[in-house]
């Protein structure tokens, strides 16, 4: 299964631990070095559906200063999915790796040798 | 600008997600916007986050307007059915030709062998569809379903791409008799509405248990059946005397063209979604009495002119049984459609308003 990039950096935040909403926006646009922004609306419509498709699920409730925080995390399905999902990009990587080390371009070998992959190293 | 008054904005904007979301999830989206808006210090949404509050919560609205899974499966085989008894009545009716002869009726030239029209191949994918169906082989189906769809597309296409080409094109005044290469086609309300329930018949996931595939057989058997009865009823009376009726011919069949037309298929559409997508035990009763009774089902039609039959005292024009049969039926579909819109609209009824709402913002 092929995952949107926004879905990728989201999971990956979430690997890290569970987290609320705001937090997790901010996680998934440090994740993805400013590329991917998501806004509240995106967000939790990305979450429901993941929730839905059973790679997150909620992770308690807290009210801050009157407000509510919904705490999500990463569900097993959800952590095969992501590593599913880094195994393709970093294969992916490594093609476009030898392709260009053939074409003469960067010495850098692997996952690490493209810019692409800071993913692979957020994983890690 | 209070604390107050941004949330009052924020939740404001809310209102574009139905009430149920809201009272899921509103909390926590309103909390996550305040947060975001306290970090730019912000009073109010930007125009991005308006953007996506709109995007998505029309989005969910538009989700709770589609048809459940259950709801389309009901769907798909009422269409199915009705494909069915609509094919089996053009077939024995409209294409038979010896049968059309034997009948009296005005036997059309540009004939393909013994069929009147190449409507026939259509009607011929439809019940190969339906067999495929009772086999349980619904990869079959769906892919006759789209060739009996592309068919009945492809055959009133012709009308426009191919009229110049179209020997009956000048002499038949009714325009929707033209013709591919000499070859007529079934006229436009049976392509239209065979089109119309391919369609419908495909949003299902087409595999019938055994039960569904009795009721589905049954369900189109006995519409083709009321149909014929109907038709042959109508000519037996009133049209014996004109030689120059054909059951394609939409003044010839009288009202009973109406039958799975334009009118009956928001019928079928709304009766499926609206009306018990959840209670299977239904099922049998819902199937039987929209398939064989859709000659008369069309409310659009059938009111206004019920009243005006009894408002009119029984004219001899409109005193012919099925005529009675027709306002019952008809009023009886205003009734259920009326019953279902209120279960739903029951059991959809916000409990409570949720404090995501404007007026619970307002407050807090």
């Amino acid at each position: 299964m092929t995952m949107r990039e926004p879905t990728v950096y989201l999971l990956a935040a979430l690997a890290e631990g569970r987290q609320h909403g705001y937090a997790l926006m901010g996680a998934v646009e440090q994740l993805s070095g400013g590329t991917v922004v998501l806004r509240p609306a995106t967000l939790y419509g990305a979450l429901e559906r993941l929730t839905g498709e059973g790679l997150v699920r909620v992770a308690g409730e807290e009210a801050v200063d009157g407000r509510l925080r919904r705490y999500f995390e990463l569900t097993d399905d959800g952590a095969a999915a992501l590593a599913e999902q880094q195994q393709r990009l970093a294969h992916a990587a490594e093609a476009a790796a030898r392709g260009l080390r053939a074409r003469g371009f960067g010495g850098r070998s692997g996952a690490a040798g493209l810019g692409a992959t800071r993913l692979g190293g957020a994983w890690a | 600008m209070t604390v107050d008054d941004v949330r009052r904005r924020y939740a404001l904007w809310m209102l574009v997600y139905p009430p149920a979301w809201r009272r899921e999830h509103g909390e926590a989206l309103l909390g996550t916007f305040l947060d975001a808006a306290d970090a730019r210090g912000g009073t109010g949404p930007t125009g991005r986050e308006a953007a996506g509050i709109l995007r998505h919560g029309l989005v969910w609205r538009l989700r709770l307007l589609a048809p459940s899974e259950p709801t389309r499966h009901l769907a798909s085989m009422l269409a199915l059915a009705t494909g069915t008894a609509l094919a089996l009545t053009s077939f024995l009716l409209g294409e038979w030709q010896p049968g059309i002869a034997a009948r009296g009726w005005r036997v059309e030239p540009g004939h393909v062998g013994p069929f009147a029209t190449l409507g026939v191949l259509l009607y011929a994918v439809w019940l190969a569809a339906l067999l495929a169906a009772l086999a349980g082989m619904a990869s079959a189906v769906r892919r006759l379903l789209v060739a009996a769809l592309l068919l009945a597309v492809g055959l009133g296409g012709t009308l426009f791409l191919l009229a110049p080409l179209n020997p009956f094109g000048m002499s038949v005044p009714a325009p929707n008799w033209s013709g591919i290469l000499g070859f007529r086609r079934p006229p436009g309300w049976v392509l239209v509405s065979m089109a119309g329930l391919s369609g419908l018949a495909l949003l299902g996931r087409l595999r019938l248990s055994p039960v569904e595939r009795v009721m589905t057989l049954l369900g189109g058997l006995v519409g083709g059946g009321v149909l014929c009865w109907s038709v042959l009823g109508v000519v037996g009376s009133s049209w014996t005397a004109d030689p120059s009726f054909t059951f394609y011919r939409r003044d010839g069949s009288f009202q009973v063209v109406d039958l799975v037309g334009y009118q009956t298929m928001p019928v079928i559409l709304l009766v499926a979604a609206l009306a018990w997508p959840r209670r299977r035990t239904w099922l049998p009763a819902v199937l039987l009495w929209t398939v064989a009774f859709l000659p008369y089902a069309s409310p659009p039609v059938t009111v206004p002119r019920s009243v005006e039959i009894w408002w009119n005292r029984f004219s001899y024009e409109t005193a012919y049984p099925p005529a009675f049969l027709d306002s019952l039926v008809a009023w009886g579909s205003v009734l259920l459609l009326a019953l279902a819109v209120w279960h739903r609209w029951r059991r959809g009824r916000p409990e409570s308003a949720g404090s995501a709402d404007p007026a619970a913002a307002s407050s807090a």
